[in-house]
């Protein structure tokens, strides 16, 4: 391991962080009892991009306009990603492709080490996503942490921990909560308009996703610009295939992530769990069916039938899209259903959708906007509408559903401990060893 | 499995039927043929084994004697020191999750083998028991670099106490990496002594040891907070207030705050007052929110805030929800500083209540920008008792500022009661509180005011009113049932209405389409106002449905006035369009009831358009009509050979009886010239005259040729052509011919030949179902080009006389037998030859051709499309340098982005050649592409050009990524990595074909891309060079 430690790191004392509130309005007369320190006209958040693949790039354009922040490094394995992405934030800040204010680097702990970085986005492949989140969060960064938040129960729950033991705030990529429609639907579950929610219906794709490399499986010599060391990280070391670095393929290798399951799953489950929080607060007894690929390099879950089963008979079934459910996320109560997706949403009565949320109801954390509310949350240091707690869960629900499938029988659910009752060997699989020298 | 839940055997019962999913164990022998090739299995194999017996394993998890078996195998195969890497790690992988005690001195020995190691020890950290953690320390001693590192973080995952000296023996280690991870490892072991080792580490360790002490310190702490040890916690968090790093200290006011609650309110104030970084304020805000007593300390510290301060401080109130909170921060709308003003608001959307309505209000209706929003947005949210009663009163009876303020607040929290107070306002004598309430009324209308509403919309005193008041009934008649309870309240004022109401009423009617409101609209046609009358057209142009036809066609010919004409005629041609694809007939019948009438532009365009999606012989018949009208000229020249492509193949006489016209009326040549080919027939010319062998010769030693019955024979045994004098580029040709049964044969075009070898394409005949009735490329080597619809072919055959037709026009053939197509080919590569009939020397085999018929088109000729000339011309974009020496033209980057040279003019169809050399990084070939600003370039098809790999494949930048990969068989054949290649492209539509080195890597018949655009030539790499020469384009 080469330990990255930049020798500024004793020099900096005090001056870590930037001085959001001191606006323009700090020229006051009232007598000043908080020390400040004066400001200068690049006060912005400073952000850093660690992965920039299509999703990195995408989450970073959803950045780019905001006024308050300005990306100053990106960080990817892969050499042309780099290069590319740091002159596409150049050219967008107008500075020219090849201006020095955007770095690019190969190695995420650089970003990590400079200090003059408040935030940092995370968006490589999911195996990587909790040893980054963990060490951003100890070094003080706030974060923008792409869904699934690692690959293990134990990955999430690490996030969550180091995320809140350091104080940081912390934003899911589950965008969906920073739709309307969604949070509307989980408005009416929430504030009884449904009548009593009794059922939750749940489901992602998972076989519609098919492999791209279709070449050969052997080993290949690794492409020039594209480090693999760091590329596998913390998932185990395998001869380079093309295979193992195409989208969708990697995510559909196990190594790399849990699966569509989770993958996609956690965006409707984020959504169930919002607008039905007891399905994550009590005790479930859970059963799931599912079958695994063995196609190329490809061998994670493809369909999925899974039960969560409550003391009162409250439950929930989460099945890949259309076996049975359509895609998406349906409340069903005693007196109407909500399903919603990102097509749309409907009702039954459809005069639901056209009920309005009165003043004194539970109105969920409005944003329409997933990286402007995280970046009004840094300053003001509150949850964004998609924080650690929920990204965790959110993941976790998609895991302990494959670990059930795996074990071949119902498994019940300490939502307190966050175990399994009396099963040592789903309780094994709730964590997965990182390969040396990576850790959380 | 769960036999009492119901639900689930149905859904295992589904899955089994409608998935056909692996429920079930593989049988034993599978699991030992598994295991077999297990023995040997390596990377780049096929995962079969490791899958199957990952399956046998999850399988087994409720049968431990097959468990144990499987465990017992998988030991074989991990301590064979002969099996493969990549199945030892896999066994490694199985052990993590069900290896025990018995694999542990297996695994602790492989800790010493370089492939191995880390694998072994991921498994020991997650087998249960001391004797993996005692494994684990016993490696501690040798183990050095990544696999020390793993050890130390696998017993810092196992939380192994026992470890701990050894970690801490590590902090001071000369590998940095070595000793961090021995601080993080103790950190999870958490102990007191854990702690009293890493406070150690944090004073005196080297800089990166000391940070990560403070972490693992930070994390012990969180461990003995959610144990209940709550003086082991503060004991840490407290010496971190006075932290360096802003991040520590929010850690420990955060730890601290949530371990004493009330008790840490001095703690919490001392650092909102005094903490120097603005976050730390910000969290400590937070932090303060949480503690109800916090409130009125931060009031008595308000006048010494700043505007950041204040703010904060409104944040403590709003969360603290304190009664006296919500008098400060009212009080607070008024402050000096306007963000300061805008958090005020938004926190009294929790604070306020009814109280708080008239002070919202006010601002509401007086602010600007951000206040005026969060005035608004707080009077939407406000809870509380009387609030709903309180903003209803004040929307009844106060300023009429704060009454339309009220009004909008009580439709944006659904008021219940609020309709009489709207229905109120809308006949007020304010005009903007009169808009207020119809806007309110046309949001919640039901039926009930549908009544009201007509009288309103009548009375409206102004036009805003008007506008405001139709809108309002439109709302309103939604919610009404009977269509004639919407209709006659209309009609019953109609009459007496002034024009501008008249004209809204017209416009009610028109979305009710009911008869009586068609025949109201009907005749408000001869209304006295012009206006009237224009509204009526526009109503009637809209119509739902089809009952308003009669009345626009005869609008559309009534002279009278031009403006409803056209109006007319654009409302007829939408409800055509409508039903061009459901009843093509009907809607060209409804175009040619206006043909005369379509004399301006955009309805022809438009009726081009509903000919298109028609698709009919009708429908080119009569896009055909417009093919001379210098108006639409070029739409009416891709609908109609889009028409003539579509239906030629099943109604090929009735569009051939319309070519002739096409091709007479044309402007375009090119159009003319496919036009005539389409169409000829009759005017084709005998090349052979039934009596001699002039124009026709025999290059080859030997092969008996006599004419019989006005027929050439061709007999032989050693294949050989019969070869016209002359040779031809574009040509249709016909023949008849009548091969003996055994018996192959062919008609030769664009051909070559030396004294007894001919070579070039084929259209294939022959009297067997062999599929030999293709296009074939005789003697070059490639073959077979399209062996075409091979089924077909064989029904049409007759063992006697069949008919031949060759079109060859540029670089597409068709291939027609008996009047059938049976070959439609792209190919890139000859233009110009002889035409030759073939004996393929099936001995004592005759075959014979007759009425050889052809029409010459000329030859066309390769046009260079870029050269030293005319590179100045080209467009450069992005960081790529180009030269051009010798015929060679180079293109360079050396980094940054893309390099893009585009041509000057946009292409649509095309036959191009070019030979592409990339010495270094990625290139493309863009075709019909767009030029894009900033850092895209380009978005469009490249023809992809690379050093080593998917040469001649077709990749859209800026859309749908690679749109098709390269025939890799073709690739591997003929692709000449870092050497010249020879590329070709056939574009026509939809249709691509791409070439590498004369052969097809890709082909698409229906490609929705892009029609037209630029060429251009792309470097995507940094950094990249490649060379480009012979860029030429088929050209008349």
């Amino acid at each position: 391991m080469s330990h990255v430690r930049l020798e500024t790191h004793r020099l900096r004392g005090r001056v870590g962080r930037r001085t959001f509130l001191r606006t323009a309005a700090c020229v006051s007369v009232a007598p000043l009892l908080l020390p400040t320190r004066a400001h200068g006209a690049n006060d912005r958040i400073a952000m850093g991009v660690i992965g920039s693949g299509s999703r990195g790039v995408q989450d970073m354009r959803g950045f780019l306009d905001e006024p308050d922040l300005e990306v100053v490094a990106v960080c990817d394995v892969q050499e042309d990603r780099r290069t590319n992405t740091a002159q596409l934030v150049n050219e967008h800040y107008g500075r020219g492709s090849d201006a020095a204010g955007c770095t690019a680097y190969r190695d995420f702990r650089e970003i990590l080490e400079r200090d003059d970085i408040d935030v940092v986005l995370i968006a490589p492949q999911d195996h990587w996503h909790a040893a980054i989140a963990v060490m951003a969060a100890e070094r003080g960064k706030d974060m923008y942490c792409e869904k699934p938040l690692g690959v293990s129960v134990r990955q999430c729950q690490a996030i969550r921990e180091a995320v809140r033991r350091n104080a940081i705030v912390f934003q899911t990529g589950t965008q969906q909560r920073s739709s309307g429609n969604f949070r509307f639907a989980c408005e009416l579950a929430l504030n009884g308009y449904l009548g009593d929610v009794h059922t939750v219906e749940v489901a992602a794709p998972g076989p519609s996703y098919k492999r791209k490399y279709a070449g050969s499986m052997e080993p290949q010599p690794v492409p020039p610009g594209l480090d693999y060391e760091m590329y596998a990280g913390p998932a185990p070391m395998k001869p380079f295939n093309e295979g193992r670095l195409a989208w969708p393929d990697w995510y559909l290798i196990y190594d790399y992530c849990t699966g569509f399951i989770v993958n996609w799953g956690v965006h409707h489950l984020d959504i169930a769990l919002w607008g039905c929080p007891r399905l994550a607060m009590e005790p479930f007894d859970l059963s799931c069916t599912a079958d695994y690929r063995n196609d190329g390099l490809c061998d994670n879950v493809n369909g999925w039938q899974a039960e969560f089963v409550y003391a009162d008979g409250l439950r929930m079934s989460f099945t890949d899209t259309d076996h049975p459910h359509p895609q998406g996320c349906r409340f069903v109560g005693t007196e109407g259903w909500v399903h919603v997706n990102r097509q749309g949403i409907t009702a039954e009565p459809a005069s639901l959708l056209k009920q309005v949320i009165r003043p004194g109801e539970i109105h969920l954390h409005e944003s329409d906007h997933h990286q402007h509310d995280l970046v009004v949350s840094v300053k003001n240091r509150r949850d964004p509408v998609a924080p650690v707690e929920a990204g965790c869960r959110a993941s976790y629900f998609g895991m302990i559903a494959d670990i059930a499938a795996r074990v071949r029988r119902p498994v019940r659910w300490d939502p307190v401990v966050e175990r399994f009752e009396n099963d040592d060997e789903a309780n094994r699989l709730l964590a997965r060893p990182m390969r040396a020298p990576w850790t959380v | 499995m769960a036999q009492h839940r119901p639900f689930l055997a149905i859904l295992v019962a589904c899955i089994s039927s409608t998935m056909g999913l692996a429920a079930n164990a593989a049988d034993p022998a599978a699991i030992d043929q598994a295991f077999e090739q297990l023995r040997t299995f390596e990377y780049g194999q096929a995962l079969d084994p490791v899958v199957l017996i990952e399956a046998a394993v999850e399988d087994a998890s409720n049968d431990p004697a097959a468990r144990a078996d499987l465990v017992r195998r998988l030991a074989e195969v991990l301590g064979h020191s002969a099996s493969p890497v990549a199945a030892r790690q896999f066994a490694c992988r199985m052990f993590e999750r069900i290896g025990g005690d018995d694999q542990v001195p297996a695994l602790a020995a492989l800790l010493n083998d370089a492939d191995l190691a880390d694998s072994a020890r991921c498994a020991l950290e997650r087998i249960p028991g001391d004797a993996a953690a005692q494994a684990l320390r016993n490696a501690l001693a040798t183990a050095q670099g990544a696999l020390l590192v793993g050890i130390i973080n696998a017993l810092g995952e196992r939380h192994d106490a026992a470890a701990l000296d050894a970690m801490a023996a590590r902090f001071g280690d000369g590998d940095a990496a070595v000793a961090v991870a021995a601080v993080r490892a103790a950190g999870k072991i958490g102990t007191a002594e854990a702690v009293a080792a890493l406070t150690q580490a944090q004073s005196t360790g080297a800089p990166e040891v000391a940070e990560a002490a403070q972490a693992a310190l930070l994390n012990c702490a969180g461990q003995f907070a959610a144990d209940g040890n709550v003086e082991a916690a503060k004991a840490i968090y407290t010496p971190m207030l006075d932290g360096e790093l802003p991040h520590v200290r929010m850690a420990a006011l955060s730890g601290l705050a949530a371990l004493e609650g009330r008790e840490a309110l001095p703690m919490l104030l001392d650092a909102f007052s005094s903490d120097e970084d603005a976050d730390v304020r910000g969290s400590v805000a937070v932090l303060l929110g949480r503690i109800p007593e916090a409130a009125e300390a931060i009031i008595e510290r308000l006048p010494n805030l700043d505007a950041a301060g204040r703010i904060a401080a409104i944040g403590i109130l709003a969360d603290t929800g304190s009664p006296v909170a919500k008098e400060v921060v009212t009080g607070m709308v008024e402050d000096g500083n306007e963000a300061v003003r805008v958090a005020a608001l938004r926190a009294l959307a929790t604070l306020g209540d009814a109280q708080t309505v008239e002070v919202l209000a006010g601002v509401a209706a007086q602010g600007e920008g951000d206040v005026q929003q969060a005035a608004r947005a707080a009077l939407a949210r406000l809870a509380g008792a009387d609030v709903d009663v309180t903003i209803l009163k004040l929307a009844a009876e106060s300023a009429w500022a704060i009454r339309v303020e009220c009004l909008n607040a009580a439709v944006k929290r659904a008021v219940p009661e609020a309709m009489p107070v709207l229905m109120a306002a809308a006949q007020d004598d304010h005009h903007l509180v009169r808009l207020a309430g119809f806007d309110g009324v046309q949001a919640t209308a039901g039926a009930e005011q549908y009544q009201e509403l007509v009288h309103l919309l009548v009375n409206a005193p102004t036009t805003a009113d008007v506008e405001a008041a139709r809108k309002a009934v439109l709302a309103s008649a939604k919610q009404v049932e009977a269509p004639d309870c919407r209709t006659k309240p209309v009609l019953e004022v109609f009459g007496g209405a002034r024009p501008e109401v008249k004209i809204a009423l017209i416009q009610a009617l028109g979305t009710y389409g009911d008869a009586e409101a068609l025949a109201a609209v009907a005749d408000a046609i001869k209304d006295p106002a012009a206006e009237v009358q224009d509204a009526a057209v526009r109503a009637l142009a809209d119509w739902p449905g089809e009952d308003a036809v009669p009345l626009l066609l005869a609008l559309i010919t009534d002279p009278a006035n031009a403006a409803h004409r056209t109006l007319a005629l654009r409302g007829h041609l939408n409800h055509v369009r409508e039903k061009a694809s459901q009843a093509p007939d009907a809607a060209v019948e409804g175009l040619q009831q206006v043909r005369d009438q379509l004399t301006a532009a955009d309805a022809k365009q438009m009726a081009l358009a509903i000919l298109g999606d028609a698709g009919t012989i009708g429908a080119l018949e009569m896009a055909a009509s417009f093919i001379g009208d210098a108006d639409v000229a070029e739409e009416a020249r891709l609908t109609t050979f889009a028409l003539v492509d579509k239906l030629d193949a099943a109604h090929h006489e009735a569009v051939k009886a319309i070519l002739p016209a096409v091709a007479e009326q044309t402007a375009d040549a090119e159009a003319a010239r496919q036009a005539k080919i389409l169409a000829s027939g009759d005017d084709l010319v005998s090349i052979f005259d039934g009596e001699s062998m002039n124009g026709w010769m025999k290059p080859f030693d030997w092969g008996e040729v006599h004419i019989e019955d006005s027929a050439i024979h061709l007999k032989s045994d050693r294949k050989f052509f019969l070869v016209t004098e002359k040779t031809y580029g574009d040509f249709v040709l016909e023949l008849e011919a009548y091969l003996d049964e055994g018996a192959n044969s062919g008609i030769q075009y664009r051909s070559h030949y030396e004294q007894n070898s001919l070579w070039g394409y084929q259209a294939d005949l022959d009297s067997l179902p062999r599929q030999w009735r293709g296009i074939y490329d005789e003697a070059t080597g490639r073959d077979w080009l399209d062996r075409g619809e091979a089924t077909k072919a064989e029904a049409l055959y007759q063992p006697t006389w069949n008919r031949y037709r060759v079109e060859c026009d540029g670089d597409r053939t068709r291939f027609f037998m008996n009047g059938e197509l049976i070959v439609d080919y792209l190919d890139p590569m000859e233009i110009e030859g002889h035409i030759a009939l073939q004996h393929h020397g099936e001995e004592g085999k005759v075959v014979r051709f007759r009425n050889i018929r052809i029409l010459d088109l000329g030859t066309r000729g390769w046009r260079p499309l870029i050269d030293e000339k005319t590179l100045p011309n080209w467009v450069s974009n992005g960081s790529g340098t180009w030269s051009v020496e010798d015929g060679v033209i180079t293109g360079q980057k050396a980094e940054g982005g893309y390099g893009l040279l585009y041509s000057p003019e946009t292409y649509r169809d095309f036959c191009i050649r070019f030979s592409a050399k990339a010495i270094e990084g990625n290139a493309g070939f863009y075709l019909r592409a767009e030029k894009l600003p900033g850092s895209e370039g380009a978005r469009g098809l490249q023809v992809e050009i690379d050093p080593a790999k998917d040469q001649a494949g077709l990749f859209e930048t800026s859309g749908r990524d690679w749109v098709a990969k390269p025939n890799q068989d073709v690739v591997k054949e003929h692709f000449k990595p870092g050497d010249w290649n020879e590329m070709a492209v056939c574009a026509h539509g939809g249709r691509l074909s791409v070439f590498l080195n004369g052969y097809r890597t890709v082909e698409l018949t229906d490609d929705p891309g892009r029609a037209d655009g630029y060429f251009g030539l792309g470097l995507h790499s940094n950094p990249t060079n490649v060379q480009f020469k012979d860029i030429v384009i088929l050209s008349h």
